[in-house]
């Protein structure tokens, strides 16, 4: 599915300086996140809930929203009004319950266990525990960074001075409660962006981060083939957990230098 | 803004990363034999289903639609269609093209994109390799 690369074109063409703006972009780029979020809405609504909440990109977040939305309920009407069938209700709660039931992606049994991405699978490992306990500590891991990362982009104003960052953040954070699968790794497109504004601050930062983005993508290179015989090794989405950690921390540090808007190019 | 020629090492990474993303990305195309363009494969028989008044999130369904097309593919199994109708409707397009050109003009349409992003990223970061 090309919505990693669809979301990306949207935050490229609209997090530019005011100068680059220009209406066409503009149309070009709200039209294709909302293209992303109508083909994968689990991929593409971190990075659009971060344009939502920048001013300057509220209005583009807002439309792309809402064509997916409308291609969404036309659908929805198409499917209903021309079939009358509820398999498509009987399919949403099975992708709902897929991150955590019987033979889903936290099950040991399930020979792909490996390929996942959501932290069930690494909360699973845990003996004992739950199904109910998996879900409820992926949330709220989920929710806990949620949370941080919106305290510390409204104290550190990074919404206009690091969106890569948000971006970054809310992306991998996103990954983490719902089903995900190796593939979904394409989505690190989104991710090396903030290394570019970690590198102003901090080199060696930035250097760590691109470290982990790149063993997080190879993971599924060396988990599916190399040492699949290993058995499973939920360290990926503990790994997405830890270069999250990173990126709040480096919200925290002192920019010397204006965000990379300002910077002429 | 310019990175210095002794931040190479750091793009070297950048790029490593990127082309990893793109092996798994050029993979699933590569085993297609095997895999059937993963979930494509029922996606673009969904978009033909809704259009031939046939079920897209019932399985029987679209295995036959797609046995009346005379498709060769992997069967569907039951619960594969979890994606919303959103999606459907944007796969539209596609209904009207055959297994496997569909999925080829796809993947190659998603790839263009990858790297026409991967492309604009280098541009505007500026980077230097």
């Amino acid at each position: 599915m090309p919505v990693t690369a669809l979301t990306a074109l949207a935050c490229l063409l609209l997090l530019r300086d005011a100068t680059a703006w220009s209406k066409a972009s503009d149309t070009l780029a709200w039209v294709l996140l909302g293209l992303a979020l109508a083909l994968k809405p689990q991929l593409a609504v971190g990075p659009a809930l971060v344009l939502f909440c920048r001013p300057q990109t509220r209005t583009p977040a807002f439309k792309s929203g809402a064509l997916a939305i409308g291609f969404l309920f036309i659908g929805l009407v198409a499917y209903r009004v021309r079939l009358g069938t509820f398999h498509f209700l009987t399919s949403l709660r099975w992708a709902f319950g897929l991150s955590v039931m019987p033979e889903g992606s936290s099950d040991f049994a399930n020979l792909e266990a490996s390929d996942f991405l959501n932290i069930q699978t690494t909360f699973a490992a845990i003996p004992h525990l739950s199904r109910a306990a998996i879900n409820a500590l992926a949330w709220t891991t989920a929710a806990v960074l949620a949370g941080a990362t919106a305290w510390l982009a409204a104290r550190t104003e990074a919404l206009k001075k690091r969106p890569w960052t948000l971006v970054a953040l809310a992306l991998a954070i996103s990954l983490l409660p719902v089903y995900h699968r190796g593939y979904h790794r394409v989505s690190a497109l989104l991710l090396i962006p903030a290394a570019a504004e970690i590198f102003i601050i901090r080199k060696g930062a930035a250097w760590l981060y691109c470290t982990l983005v790149a063993f997080w993508i190879a993971n599924d290179t060396l988990m599916s083939y190399a040492i699949r015989r290993w058995r499973y090794k939920p360290q990926s989405p503990a790994e997405d957990v830890i270069f999250c950690l990173l990126l709040l921390a480096s919200l925290l540090w002192t920019s010397p230098t204006p965000s990379l808007d300002s910077i002429e190019l | 803004m310019r990175f210095l020629p002794s931040t190479r090492g750091l793009w070297l990474l950048t790029m490593l990363a990127m082309l990893l993303t793109g092996w798994t990305t050029v993979t699933p195309a590569r085993n297609h034999q095997r895999a059937n363009f993963g979930d494509f494969n029922y996606l673009q028989a969904g978009s033909k289903c809704l259009i031939a008044r046939c079920d897209p999130y019932f399985y029987a369904s679209l295995n036959n639609q797609l046995a009346a097309q005379h498709e060769q593919r992997v069967d569907i199994f039951p619960m594969s269609p979890v994606y919303p109708t959103s999606t459907l409707m944007v796969l539209l397009p596609f209904a009207a093209l055959r297994w496997p050109l569909a999925a080829l003009v796809y993947t190659g349409l998603g790839g263009l994109l990858t790297a026409l992003a991967c492309g604009l990223m280098i541009r505007r970061f500026s980077l230097r390799i």
